[in-house]
């Protein structure tokens, strides 16, 4: 990689936004050319320079009412509509209706719901879990981004050892571990980070014997997968979008298979 | 959709984004008053086309919505941009300014930072608040602020080159 073409690639390179290959192009393009290296360390230090100082807006005081009043209002203005529709549906018939779909709904799709609602109830627990890791400042138990040091730290305070891969040459470093409870028993929570995001693992064994496939859900903003893989129950959980959260599954997927030697 | 059901949706995926909501119009509108009535109207228009939103990141939907709202605002309130043409000539070309050190920059402070940024021109600012503020991928921006991937890239490029010389130029001038 020549000069030229390294600057045109230094943004996506500085923004984490290049392939493996094309990252090992520009690292020992930057090694061997010192005009391109201290141009790339001007725009690293103009980046933890419009990091480290207060220029984001919070939204004043004052907004979140204003916004809620506006949309409760606007809200109000559509549903007269609702009653008056179903002010006309006079008749028996049209009563009868209603009931045979209600009738249809409780045959048909309780049942259904029944099992998803157990799904949505612990992606909820998930989604809950990952939002107070980040709030109570108390995302790692230990961290680091070894994992021969994440993994046996989980020794004798879980009843399982916990997979643990390193993603950090494919753009998900490892930053560390804690534990946390879900469905009333404790679990292995992983911490991994994408860009300024962070991404929870959860990880406890399966009570299941076959393997489930991906499930997909977002929640509160939350994209959350879950899975289950070498009897274990996954679920990944982030404020990502949905691809990289995908891939960051795929990668796991892949990497789980051959586990780090204990 | 239900009407209760529509607000607890609302609720729960675009109500946690009125930070990020804000801080976009307000860095693109230049004043408070300003980008407070552009969220209440993206967040109107998101209240009414919720149904439209087919699940995926909430967050860059509503920043769709909010930098549309900000463009339409633009349009019924000022007669021209409210940028100077940038003219880059004055703030020369990064390649001829040669590269200052980067300890240089790091002497920028926050009050100076705010002011150079203010200076770019809109299709550069909006693209640095969500790549540098908001953390959003390349995609995510492409996707935001409606522009192909190439475009993203090269208009970050150019605008954290325009910042650099804003920067510089202001330091050395202090």
């Amino acid at each position: 990689m020549n000069c030229k073409e390294t600057q045109e690639v230094i943004h996506a390179y500085l923004d984490g936004e290049l392939d493996l290959v094309h990252n090992l192009a520009i690292e020992r393009h930057l090694n061997d050319c010192p005009a391109c290296a201290q141009s790339f360390r001007v725009q690293q230090s103009l980046r933890t320079t419009m990091a480290s100082r207060p220029i984001y807006f919070e939204a004043p005081e004052g907004l979140e009412k204003r916004l809620r009043s506006a949309v409760r209002q606007a809200s109000k203005a559509e549903s007269p509509r609702w009653k008056w529709r179903w002010g006309t549906n006079r008749g028996w018939p049209r009563l009868l209706a209603p009931l045979a779909v209600a009738a249809l709904v409780v045959l048909i799709a309780v049942p259904i719901l029944m099992h998803s609602s157990t799904e949505d109830r612990l992606a909820q627990e998930i989604v809950s879990g990952h939002v107070r890791s980040l709030m109570a400042d108390h995302l790692t138990d230990v961290p680091s981004t070894d994992q021969h040091t994440v993994k046996p730290w989980f020794n004798g305070k879980l009843p399982f050892s916990p997979p643990v891969t390193d993603l950090a040459a494919q753009g998900f470093p490892l930053i560390g571990g804690r534990l946390d409870y879900m469905e009333n028993h404790p679990v292995a929570a992983l911490v991994y980070q994408r860009r300024k995001h962070f991404i929870n693992l959860f990880i406890w064994p399966s009570t299941r014997n076959s393997s489930a496939a991906e499930d997909f859900r977002t929640k509160q903003g939350y994209n959350a997968i879950h899975w289950s893989q070498g009897a274990m129950e996954y679920w990944a959980v982030s404020d990502v979008n949905k691809g990289d959260l995908g891939d960051f599954v795929q990668l796991l997927k892949s990497g789980a298979s051959r586990p780090s030697p204990p | 959709m239900e009407e209760q059901d529509k607000l607890a949706r609302f609720e729960q995926s675009i109500m946690p984004h009125m930070n990020a909501a804000y801080n976009l119009a307000r860095w693109l509108a230049g004043n408070d008053p300003d980008a407070q009535d552009v969220v209440q109207e993206a967040y109107l228009r998101a209240f009414k086309f919720l149904g439209g939103f087919r699940g995926g990141d909430s967050r860059s939907w509503l920043l769709r919505i909010v930098r549309n709202s900000f463009y339409d605002w633009l349009k019924r309130n000022r007669r021209e941009d409210p940028v100077t043409e940038f003219n880059e000539e004055l703030h020369g070309r990064a390649d001829e300014t040669g590269t200052p050190d980067a300890l240089l920059l790091e002497k920028a402070d926050h009050e100076l930072l705010h002011k150079a940024i203010a200076e770019l021109p809109l299709e550069f600012r909006e693209i640095l608040v969500l790549r540098e503020l908001e953390g959003f991928s390349y995609k995510e921006i492409a996707e935001v602020a409606d522009v192909p991937l190439g475009t993203v890239m090269s208009r970050l490029a150019r605008a954290r080159e325009h910042l650099r010389a804003l920067v510089v130029q202001r330091l050395e001038l202090k």
